[in-house]
């Protein structure tokens, strides 16, 4: 269904070509799928990847929207508005075309915000995310941290107030808040508890596991229904699109360091199974920590890179004022990522030039 | 870093083309630390105009007595001298009931007095030494005064201590006021007028 661009217009394309070219890309496939040498095994692009990854997280945009109400879906269409009114005007200044990148970032971002927050702050942080988290380093493929997760690191920096006070209590009896718009006007929904501020005042035991696994707990918009992570997390290692080694070592990384604080410090803080389901770890680890631009190339970097974001996580939850650390552990190891590999690359390198 | 700093470029030079922040990144340090509110960005970018002037005058005349060897030991003595005078004389008539503006002692470090004092003062004549180190302090002083502003206004929705937004419509961002929103500010700053002046990095910079 694809066609070639058009040319008829002589050797200058009009000035809103980006814009028509997305668009295009938009519902027709391109014509020029990327066939040099990292994705020359299957016609695999940019844009299939990211259509992968956009599928991944369906089931976790359902959750939200499920549990918190329609407000998830009206954060999600500001996120993509604002977003993309960045890609478009980047674009047009420097004539270039719009990635689909933006459309897993546009859907990650609302995804770990608290579901209560004001919609400009969503505004403001996918604004923040596309332009200085991604454009400003080179668009696509250049970034040096997850877009998603500076807009994040953006608004929890400059609005800490409200992005620790928006929660919105999950009502997980059917239809759920499907129909419901649980904001301002429904003040019996909002609460300024997590399971993860309880922990922190030491009364984790209030929350069951269970539903902290169902997702039956105040939290960010889709990071709270486990089940519907791990259906994304099934669909992103069965395509191959995310590695499941850094997936296994922040897991390991994670549950190893929060073992043996149970076993050091047994009773100072949540143990290991009730804090694993809790809080953003699994949806950064699935979606976040898995970003093939901002993790480490090698396998060895990999396992590295993993097992420090889920060792971070850990001791940033437990030892510091802030009640989440995934966010920050995944920002670290996007800055250590480069190091990992070229520190494994001169291994090998070394190990070649030592061998007879 | 440009290596190849021009000592000889006038007024507007410091001000703009050859603005030691935004171009030649000298003085980050006060530019950072400076700046949560403008009138602190502005007692310090103006201090520092004050002492760059004085000690470019200093050098210049001091220039034919002035040994080659042993001579930094000797600026630092001076310029430590001249900071002293401007710090108490700051804290004199500073408001009483207002904190008084940080770092002032600080400016012996600043890398601004040694630039100009080593690559233009020591050579030159008493009218253009000084005419460059008052040019580049107000350089350094309105890329002070600029994001001073910026990070007061958008930080806590006023200027000066009078507020500008209204404080029900406009939600301070906490960000800017803090160091890392001095940083960005800074990067977006520099970035701006880049574009601004149509600056490309130099080839093999990129």
């Amino acid at each position: 269904m694809s066609r070639p661009p058009d040319t008829s217009k002589g050797p200058k394309p009009p000035k809103a070509a980006p814009v028509r070219e997305a668009a295009e890309a938009f519902v027709l496939a391109r014509e020029t799928p990327t066939l040099a040498a990292p994705h020359a095994r299957d016609p695999l692009d940019v844009k299939r990847v990211m259509f992968i990854v956009v599928a991944a997280l369906m089931p976790c945009a359902i959750a939200g929207w499920y549990l918190f109400g329609l407000r998830v879906l009206a954060m999600i269409a500001v996120s993509y508005a604002a977003g993309g009114l960045v890609e478009v005007i980047v674009a047009l200044v420097r004539k270039q075309e719009i990635n689909e990148g933006f459309l897993v970032t546009g859907l990650l971002l609302p995804l770990t915000l608290p579901p209560g927050l004001p919609l400009w702050m969503v505004a403001a942080g996918s604004a923040f995310g596309s332009l200085v988290g991604k454009e400003l380093f080179g668009g696509t493929g250049r970034n040096l941290f997850n877009p998603a997760l500076v807009g994040r690191v953006f608004l929890s920096l400059a609005y800490p107030a409200a992005m620790s006070g928006h929660w919105i209590k999950p009502l997980c009896a059917f239809p759920g808040r499907l129909a419901q718009y649980a904001g301002t006007a429904l003040p019996e929904a909002l609460t300024g508890a997590t399971p993860l501020l309880q922990a922190k005042e030491g009364h984790w035991s209030l929350v069951s596991a269970g539903s902290l696994f169902w997702g039956n707990v105040p939290g960010s918009a889709g990071e709270t229904c486990v089940p519907a992570i791990l259906l994304g997390a099934a669909l992103l290692l069965i395509t191959g699109v995310a590695n499941w080694r850094t997936m296994v070592a922040s897991l390991a990384g994670f549950a190893a360091l929060a073992l043996a604080m149970d076993v050091l410090r047994p009773g100072a803080f949540a143990p290991a199974y009730w804090q694993l389901p809790a809080g953003g770890l699994l949806l950064g680890v699935v979606f976040m920590a898995t970003d093939p631009v901002t993790g480490p190339i090698t396998n060895g970097g990999k396992w590295v890179y993993g097992v420090l974001i889920g060792a971070v996580t850990v001791v940033i939850r437990d030892f510091t004022g802030y009640r989440e650390g995934v966010m920050f552990a995944i920002l670290l190891g996007n800055i250590v990522a480069p190091l990992l590999d070229e520190i494994i690359l001169g291994l090998r390198v070394r190990r070649r030039r030592n061998e007879p | 870093m440009n290596p190849e700093i021009p000592p000889k470029c006038g007024l507007c030079g410091p001000l703009w083309s050859g603005n030691p922040i935004a171009v030649y990144a000298l003085a980050l340090c006060p530019a950072l630390a400076a700046t949560d509110r403008l009138a602190p960005a502005l007692v310090m970018g103006l201090t520092l105009t004050g002492v760059c002037l004085v000690t470019s005058l200093l050098f210049s005349l001091l220039k034919p007595v002035m040994p080659r060897p042993g001579r930094m030991l000797i600026e630092l003595m001076l310029v430590a001298a001249v900071v002293t005078v401007f710090d108490l004389a700051v804290k004199a008539y500073f408001p009483q009931d207002s904190p008084p503006p940080p770092y002032i002692a600080l400016i012996v470090t600043n890398c601004i007095l040694v630039y100009r004092i080593e690559a233009m003062a020591m050579s030159s004549g008493l009218w253009p030494s000084a005419l460059g180190g008052l040019a580049n302090g107000l350089g350094f002083a309105g890329v002070l005064a600029v994001l001073g502003a910026f990070r007061e206004l958008t930080g806590t929705g006023a200027v000066l201590g009078c507020p500008v937004l209204p404080p029900g419509w406009y939600e301070p961002n906490r960000l800017v006021a803090q160091a890392g929103g001095a940083f960005l500010g800074l990067g977006l700053l520099v970035a701006a007028l880049n574009a601004v002046a149509g600056r490309r990095p130099a080839e093999g910079e990129e």
